[in-house]
């Protein structure tokens, strides 16, 4: 029985036969020539009939959406939120499966293109800083997290045809988590603990490696790492690859030569602190956040120069406003944020040293504001009736001006967390239209398993809907901004808890989402788990966990670890979605080819249209996938996907289940037939001088 | 006033007493260099074993050789070899003491609640990295391990230490009370030990 299972229809429409070849174009509408006469009828046609349909879709949301009463949603199919436009009807299999109908042609979501009209889409996104079509410079190839190719040569026509056109074994075995960087005809690659980076010259016969780069990171970092010595991906500007090594180092390596540029100490391993995130690169600064939240660690974001790593800034997560860089421009849309020092006040005395409030997720960037968007972990311990108070800033998504760190506003998804749902999660920045309006939001799903779009300039919740089976809170009220927590999921110590919903990896943890211009929608990977919980006092000891959560975890309603969604920022509702018997812990990749790519934690790669979610395309890897895909051009004008394989991470919470995969580091890289110029049959030789390698000493002392 | 001896007796009461005074000492370096003479080569190594008794046994001493790499010259393996000093003996209680430990000190934070790992690695499979005689458990607490493993040597007594190890043996249903070395050849305990190939 095939466990994605998605009834396909045809496509009610379309998209022309000129294709949208990036995304300016898809604004912009893509022009034909015909005779004068015929494209002034048409286009009053197609425009009139454009405006009636749309009319009629917004009709019911002419009055405010109702305040969200979120009832908890017992399988995968969400309650819409907003419920400002006639919602697509779905029915459900036999495994209590979304079957949707595809979106009718003009419903807000779906980009229609008229025969010479711009496409009437509802999502749009700046694509700042615009890196050269087909390259792919950061981890979430831009400053909006959009994870959006505007590729189109690899397309739902020909993407059943994709194979396997090389691969590359970088000898490390531990969790693959990190995105390939292309910049140029060269590929960067960051590996799990030790954090060796490669450079391959994509040019040449054999994809020869360039240079390596060997940190050596100390490796007492590697019993401080929560959930397996992984690395997010490094992020490539000026001439230079930034990324983190485990025992808290920053590094900048030069592309040239993989020479070291610079090397600055964020922490130190032995207080907990090690770092695992992808860096965002803006301009001429850095912005690393740390890890650490289950160690007691005391979070913090920080701004470094590119130039030589030194520190611009540092952000506390938590403890007095002068700490937090919270001052007079500082305005948090809720009440229950406002007042002087919360990060001191919302904790019992002292507690906030070391409070967590880590900033181990991804951050994204608004260049017309120039706001930086990051959230912050769980609050230290994790077991809450040691900390009481709503223990600001923990569980918190802040807006920070990025040239100097203070705060613009913040929301605390989670107040007193209480299950480890942190607050990390990507916030993906794109503009809406929102009840007739256009609004600039950011888009989020949270471990909590809620859904969220927020006003970008506030932080007013415009909606917020869960996405994933969950039980500890009654619904989130948009008037207070508060989540209304449900008892009997609050935990106690020594009192065990046997299905706390989501788990405290929550509905959807790290593994990142995209979205897609084309569709409107979001796509991620989720989770469909529920824990046994039982809390237990601990104690803080400085590099060892401050944590006390016992924890089973076990597939929730359906059977189902995982699930791949295809998500309506408007509606508030999934449009379709697949059910997977193991986690989807890796990265979309949302391309102009309607496309979009996935992996499991078994080790499935597999390509669904982007509309409707059929299964296009599925292929076997070497090892599981919690890699972040990505597309790109050859120096051949080929498009590539390429994706890590290699299980570990978080995903670990289920490998107990018959058909788990064994542990293992390498790239694929995938075209159409599997062509490549530089990996073909015959007599090929690997071309290439020596390997230069590049490193440095794991220092003792900073 | 009793009348002193006459002078050549004493010069020889003299020589005949530091004459037993140098066999004795003679005798006493001789065993030393007796007890630190290497095993010979050849694999006798019973006839070049250690004369002297080891040191009293108490739980307050620590394992005073534990190594973690093999021995050449001798069929000896780590195991065997580690420590003069076995485990103490102790009693029921220890396993008690070391599981409350084991939560106190944030142990279950790395290796979860019942030993089955997370963070650090998994205590109850048969899989050893740096060996599963009490001896080898003990250094590993008391010294720490290069890859993040902290040492407790200076926080907890050897007492403390002592009760983990019994307390961490009997999760993977090794004898908490006793130096048994683990059962030769068949199990994987004994076949584990050794191979430093990493956490698999």
């Amino acid at each position: 029985m095939s466990e994605h299972n998605v009834v396909t229809r045809p496509l009610q429409r379309l998209k022309a036969s000129t294709p949208v070849r990036n995304l300016r174009d898809a604004r912009r509408g893509v022009r034909i020539p015909r005779p004068l006469h015929k494209v002034f009828g048409v286009l009053v046609i197609g425009l009139g009939a454009g405006v009636c349909l749309t009319a009629l879709a917004q009709a019911p949301s002419s009055a405010p959406p109702p305040p969200a009463t979120q009832s908890q949603a017992p399988q995968a199919g969400a309650p819409s939120g907003a419920g400002s436009a006639p919602e697509p009807s779905s029915t459900t299999n036999g495994q209590g499966q979304i079957i949707p109908e595809p979106l009718a042609p003009g419903s807000p979501g779906t980009p229609t293109l008229g025969p010479s009209g711009p496409p009437l889409e509802s999502l749009s996104f700046d694509v700042a800083p615009a890196a050269p079509s087909g390259e792919w410079h950061l981890a979430a190839h831009d400053f909006a997290n959009s994870r959006y190719s505007d590729l189109d040569q690899i397309n739902t026509g020909n993407v059943n045809r994709l194979r396997v056109a090389w691969t590359f074994a970088d000898g490390t075995i531990n969790g693959h988590e990190a995105a390939p960087l292309v910049v140029g005809d060269t590929m960067y690659l960051i590996t799990p603990f030790p954090n060796n980076a490669y450079a391959l010259d994509l040019s040449q016969p054999g994809i020869p490696i360039k240079w390596v780069y060997k940190p050596n990171p100390r490796p007492i970092a590697m019993g401080k790492a929560c959930c397996d010595t992984v690395n997010r991906g490094g992020a490539w500007a000026d001439g230079k690859l930034v990324y983190n090594l485990l025992d808290g180092h920053t590094v900048a390596v030069d592309t040239k030569t993989g020479q070291e540029v610079w090397r600055t100490l964020i922490g130190q391993p032995a207080q907990g602190l090690t770092l695992t995130m992808a860096p965002l690169i803006v301009g001429d600064k850095v912005f690393v956040g740390v890890s650490g939240g289950e160690l007691g660690v005391r979070g913090f974001l920080e701004a470094l120069s590119l130039k030589d790593g030194h520190e611009l800034w540092r952000a506390y997560s938590t403890g007095s406003d002068k700490d937090v860089l919270i001052g007079p421009e500082f305005h948090p849309f809720y009440q229950f944020m406002q007042g002087h020092n919360l990060g001191e006040t919302t904790w019992p005395a002292d507690a906030w040293r070391h409070g967590g409030g880590t900033t181990w997720g991804w951050i994204s960037y608004d260049p017309a504001t120039n706001l930086i968007f990051y959230g912050t972990s769980n609050p230290g311990p994790r077991v809450p009736v040691q900390r009481p108070g709503i223990n600001l800033w923990t569980s918190t998504v802040f807006a920070r001006d990025a040239d100097t760190g203070m705060a613009r506003w913040a929301y605390q998804f989670t107040p007193h967390d209480q299950w480890d749902y942190d607050g990390v999660n990507e916030n993906l920045l794109a503009d809406l239209d929102w009840n007739g309006q256009r609004r600039h939001v950011l888009i989020h799903f949270d471990r909590n398993a809620f859904a969220y779009v927020l006003d970008r300039a506030t932080g007013e919740v415009l909606e917020a809907s869960p996405f994933a089976y969950q039980n500890w809170s009654l619904g989130i009220d948009l008037k207070t901004g508060m989540p209304r927590v449900n008892p009997e999921e609050e935990p106690v110590p020594e009192k065990k808890l046997p299905n706390v919903c989501p788990p405290d990896i929550g509905g959807k943890d790290w593994q990142p989402s995209a979205m897609s211009p084309r569709t409107g929608l979001v796509y991620a990977g989720i989770f469909n788990i529920c824990m046994e919980l039982t809390d237990h006092r601990v104690s803080y000891i400085p590099g060892t966990p401050y944590d006390g959560m016992q924890m089973k975890r076990h597939a929730g309603p359906g059977g189902n670890w995982g699930e791949f969604m295809a998500w309506d920022p408007v509606k508030g509702r999934k449009a379709w979605s697949i059910r997977e018997k193991f986690m989807t812990m890796s990265g979309a990749l949302a391309t102009a080819g309607d496309v979009v790519f996935y992996g499991t934690a078994d080790g499935w790669f597999r390509a669904v249209h982007a509309r409707t979610g059929a299964v296009l395309w599925s292929t076997k890897l070497g090892s599981g996938v919690i890699g972040q895909p990505i597309a790109f051009l050859g120096p051949d004008h080929r498009e590539y996907i390429a994706i890590y394989s290699g299980i570990g991470g978080a995903a670990m919470v289920s490998q107990t289940e018959p058909g788990f995969p064994a542990r293992g580091g390498t790239l694929y890289v995938f075209s159409v037939d599997g062509a490549s110029p530089n990996t073909v049959n015959g007599m090929s030789e690997t071309k290439g001088g020596g390997a230069r390698q590049g490193g440095a000493m794991g220092a003792e002392v900073p | 006033m009793a009348a002193r001896l006459p002078f050549r007796k004493t010069v020889a009461a003299g020589l005949v007493a530091s004459a037993g005074l140098g066999i004795a000492l003679t005798l006493a370096l001789a065993t030393r260099s007796a007890a630190q003479t290497p095993p010979s080569t050849n694999g006798t190594a019973q006839a070049a074993l250690p004369q002297t008794q080891p040191a009293p046994v108490s739980a307050d001493r620590p394992p005073a050789f534990a190594p973690l790499g093999d021995i050449p010259g001798t069929p000896l393996t780590p195991a065997q070899e580690s420590g003069q000093n076995r485990m103490p003996p102790l009693d029921r209680n220890a396993v008690v003491k070391g599981e409350q430990l084991f939560g106190k000190m944030n142990c279950a934070g790395c290796h979860a609640y019942g030993g089955k790992g997370a963070m650090g690695p998994d205590l109850t499979d048969p899989y050893w990295r740096y060996g599963s005689s009490p001896e080898a458990i003990y250094s590993s607490i008391a010294e720490g391990r290069p890859q993040g493993m902290p040492s407790w040597g200076r926080t907890l007594s050897p007492k403390e230490i002592w009760s983990l190890v019994a307390y961490i043996r009997s999760l993977s249903k090794q004898p908490p009370f006793t130096a048994e070395a683990p059962k030769s050849g068949g199990t994987s305990a004994g076949q584990a030990e050794g191979q430093g190939l990493g956490r698999h």
